[in-house]
């Protein structure tokens, strides 16, 4: 055991590395750019857009929805990829996936190149790639470090909306189509290739730098995280697992609520006072910025305290919406629609380092894929709060009983501690 | 009708959606059973066949070609010890329920984010081919026929001494379901759609409704 004092710069540097990976693969965030501009007879019609076929409307979503489809499809087993085989090796099938996938895209100027590049490489590259940055930088970092570094890490996937969308608009209205996906193909090529190359593993042994003694703490409290790496096996059989992924449900059912109603009625109500534009990268800042900002006070105040003050503040939210949508205030509506976004986005932060001081880093990988299942099923709520409206003539009761939830995971969250591994394991020494 | 390829009309989307739904369907169905029979006792460290979430290691030839004739299938059968259950019967049987729960499920979360896409102006009609495989998978469950679940239900209440008897059946009833499946298409009767339609049409319904928020 060779624990470090200081964390070595190798460690930083991976976690930017991470960084830069995501900001490349959020680029399923942008879609919607290139989304009105292939169905436009006008803008397919320019001279540097010859060859290009027109798309019909119900066509224009199909390459991101099959991207996403895959990408979910391929989450868990880049998981394991990288817990395998390690992650230069993930992220660059990543890199080279997307990045070829989207050189396809550009080639082939046809829905059927889209299909292939963009939903079909892009998925790939995004469900292996996705998997790689944020296990391998959390394995650098103890505990009080974890929440920051995970929020960084997962921040680009975030903020490449803020980016991606003007860059393709621009590079569209000057080069055209085919061009967009080029330059963003072989750029991603190489950048992640790059990157993956810097992500690694700490060597065998290596423990991270100890949080720093706080005068009068008792020494004798258990530590925050745990000392041994469970497997996915261990990790099923206690019952903090399903209290993480119910969790997880919890806090994305709440984020998703607001963004679908806030970000909805943002768009009526604040069009014509600001561009477009404005709203996407509000939404992506926010939720890039909820990342960063809640697993840096989560490293502070603790995981549990963190994700209650973001429920807490989330069910307050919740409570206002149904006078936001009755006064259509847009700076409330803006509130709101932060809210919703932090929510979301912090709950993308904590959960994976929740999990890495619960069960370890060494299975993370596959460990937070299962958790992850929780954000998936979080995704309930919209087709309940509409049921509720078809039965009761509003969405009231949903947002009522969203705070609801929020207040059960405030519980929840408060009586969930660290699993110990002697107890849940006695057979292994 | 559920979503079935036409094998005249194949388009690229279609296919690829289709496809995609076909392993989603096996690998939830697989590995939910893998999941609960651990939890219930039958512990593996080492199983390659569990835990892998690797699609295509649960694909199964006839389960996969009966994708491809009816709309639904079954994944390679996991292996389940249910000596290890406290309660082998019903545990068993908790097991084989678990595989098309675990469909509804994912044809439930799938209609919720087709319709947060819906909300961002996505059309989410590639969700809605997944949902609906899924969908058609979990209420094909209740068919009454080995590897389905209804059908592997009897097998956990026959004694031992019918053993061998046991393990032809199941053996030769895929067989006998995916010639079953076959002679439908062929013939345009219907004869398990109209079985399957009732309690899937109501559900496929209410899961792909549109809504508009804010």
């Amino acid at each position: 055991m060779n624990t470090v004092s200081k964390t070595p710069a190798k460690a930083w540097r991976v976690v930017f590395a991470g960084t830069t990976i995501n900001l490349c693969l959020g680029v399923l965030y942008a879609w919607s750019v290139w989304k009105v501009r292939i169905v436009d007879p006008n803008i397919i019609g320019l001279p540097i857009n010859q060859g290009w076929e027109v798309l019909k409307h119900a066509q224009a979503s199909t390459p991101v929805t099959l991207c996403m489809l895959i990408f979910a499809l391929l989450m868990i087993p880049g998981g394991k990829i990288q817990d395998k085989y390690g992650p230069t090796i993930a992220a660059s099938i990543g890199g080279i996936a997307i990045g070829l996938g989207l050189i396809i895209a550009g080639m082939m100027k046809s829905y059927t190149g889209l299909i292939i590049g963009y939903g079909i490489g892009g998925g790939i590259g995004m469900g292996i790639g996705y998997a790689a940055p944020t296990p391998a930088a959390l394995k650098w970092f103890g505990p009080h470090k974890r929440g920051l570094v995970a929020g960084l890490v997962v921040s680009g996937y975030g903020g490449a909306a803020l980016y991606v969308s003007p860059l393709a608009k621009w590079i569209i209205d000057t080069w055209g189509l085919s061009a967009s996906f080029y330059v963003l193909g072989i750029a991603y090529l190489i950048v992640i290739c790059a990157a993956a190359q810097v992500l690694a593993w700490p060597s065998e042994g290596y423990v991270p730098e100890p949080a720093p003694e706080k005068a009068g703490e008792d020494k004798s409290a258990a530590p925050v995280a745990t000392q041994n790496d469970w497997t996915a096996g261990e990790m099923t059989k206690t019952w903090q697992f399903y209290a993480l992924v119910v969790m997880f449900i919890l806090s994305t059912q709440s984020g998703i609520l607001i963004i679908t109603n806030a970000a909805g009625l943002l768009n009526k109500a604040a069009a014509g006072l600001v561009a477009g534009w404005i709203l996407a990268s509000y939404g992506g800042l926010v939720n890039a910025a909820g990342r960063v900002g809640t697993g840096k006070y989560s490293d502070i105040l603790g995981r549990d305290k963190a994700y209650m003050l973001n429920c807490g503040v989330s069910a307050l939210a919740m409570l206002l919406i149904p006078y936001a949508i009755s006064t259509k205030s847009v700076l409330l509506l803006f509130l709101l629609a932060g809210i919703g976004y932090w929510q979301y986005g912090g709950g993308l932060a904590l959960m994976p380092s929740y999990t890495a001081d619960f069960y370890g880093p060494k299975n993370l990988g596959f460990n937070y894929g299962l958790v992850f299942l929780g954000w998936g099923m979080g995704a309930f709520m919209p087709r309940l709060a509409g049921t509720i409206r078809d039965a009761t003539g509003s969405f009231n009761i949903a947002f009522y009983l969203s705070a609801a939830l929020l207040l059960v995971a405030i519980v929840l969250a408060y009586i969930t501690k660290r699993p110990a591994y002697a107890r849940a394991n006695p057979n292994v020494s | 009708m559920p979503y079935i390829l036409d094998i005249q009309n194949i388009t690229l989307d279609y296919l690829v959606a289709f496809c995609l739904g076909i392993l989603f369907s096996v690998t939830i169905n697989a590995e939910a059973k893998a999941f609960v029979a651990q939890i219930l006792g039958d512990v593996r460290s080492s199983d390659k066949t569990r835990f892998h979430f690797n699609a295509f290691r649960h694909l199964d030839i006839l389960g996969t070609i009966a994708f491809f004739i009816a709309g639904f299938g079954w994944p390679r059968s996991v292996d389940v010890d249910t000596s290890k259950f406290e309660h082998p019967r019903l545990y068993s049987v908790i097991v084989q329920c678990s595989g098309p729960a675990a469909n509804f499920i994912l044809a439930s979360i799938i209609s919720s984010l087709s319709l947060i896409v819906e909300q961002f102006s996505i059309d989410s009609n590639m969700f809605k081919i997944v949902l609906g495989v899924n969908l058609m998978t979990a209420v094909s469950n209740l068919l009454p026929f080995p590897p389905l679940a209804l059908g592997r239900i009897p097998e956990a209440f026959i004694s031992e001494r019918y053993k061998r008897f046991k393990k032809i059946f199941l053996q030769v009833s895929p067989y006998l379901l995916a010639a079953l499946l076959f002679l439908e298409r062929a013939s345009h009767s219907g004869m398990v759609n109209r079985f399957l339609m009732p309690l899937f049409s109501p559900v496929f319904s209410f899961f792909t409704k549109a809504y508009a928020f804010g």
